[in-house]
């Protein structure tokens, strides 16, 4: 399943708004806002209650309002975005209120940096998501000497052996499977508009 | 069947994902049995930008493993604010 937006998951919580699908919801953009939370530079426990604002924020609008996010005015990831981004910076306020040093001060916003953020950990789970979806496209054995040679540094040697294939077909997965990836890659970011 | 090697450009076209199916696999094919090619493909894949970005996000995923039981204890948190503690 994808960890970017799919408009059935969306609809579904709209409907049902039910544990199940927010479960799910959680599952798919959780680790991402607690990453842009944290990246914010909050202390853990705020960046939990940073992710816990924005999940409810988002919860309630879809649950209250007939149509939260239109697909018609843009995309699902800008909405998203500017709830966080909305959160992020009600938390910063409140933590401006305490703040005694010019640093926590300091920390009153730059949205640009923000959305920058935002960006960074939307890209990442995005790539995440597509090598587990390249995954799923290319024989196991051809990922996984691409997994364990071209991203986890082993040798061609040691891969090979390991695997019982040639050298050269260790060689080969990286190109197979950058290929593929990037294929996903161009289809996800089409779909994300 | 390549019987030759391919030109440098052929397989940069390849690793660039710049080349039509069936001359990709012609390539791939060639280079399983000739050490040269391949490791020139894996050299022209091992600069690509797009790996290294894969490669950052596989790190921050591997670390962030740890940090399962602190998603956990959130999700359940969230779950409990919205459905009550029944859930």
């Amino acid at each position: 399943m994808s960890i970017i937006t799919s408009l059935t998951l969306l609809e579904s919580i709209r409907l049902d708004g039910g544990p199940a699908a927010w479960r799910e919801f959680f599952r798919r953009y959780g680790p991402m806002l607690l990453g842009f939370a944290r990246r914010s530079g909050f202390s853990e426990a705020d960046s939990q209650d940073v992710v816990q604002e924005v999940l409810l924020a988002v919860h309630k609008a879809f649950t209250q309002m007939e149509s939260p996010f239109d697909r018609t005015r843009g995309k699902f990831k800008s909405w998203l975005r500017g709830v966080a981004r909305h959160k992020v910076q009600d938390m910063r306020r409140r933590r401006a209120r305490q703040a005694v040093t010019e640093r926590e001060a300091s920390l009153m916003i730059d949205q640009a940096l923000l959305d920058r953020d935002f960006e960074f950990e939307w890209r990442r789970a995005l790539l995440i998501d597509c090598l587990v979806e390249t995954s799923r496209q290319i024989d196991p054995a051809v990922y996984q000497a691409f997994e364990l040679y071209a991203i986890r540094g082993e040798s061609p040697a040691a891969v090979a052996k390991l695997l019982g294939i040639s050298r050269n077909a260790v060689y080969i997965s990286k190109s197979r499977v950058l290929k593929t990836a990037r294929q996903v890659l161009a289809r996800r970011l089409a779909e994300e508009g | 069947m390549m019987s030759s090697c391919p030109t440098h450009d052929m397989l940069q076209r390849y690793a660039g994902d710049d080349c039509e199916s069936t001359a990709a696999r012609e390539i791939e094919t060639h280079a399983l049995s000739c050490r040269r090619c391949a490791a020139t493909l894996a050299e022209l894949t091992g600069r690509d930008g797009l790996l290294e970005e894969f490669r950052a996000a596989v790190e921050q995923a591997d670390s962030a493993i740890a940090g399962e039981v602190v998603l956990d204890r959130l999700q359940r948190r969230i779950e409990s604010t919205l459905f009550g503690d029944s859930q």
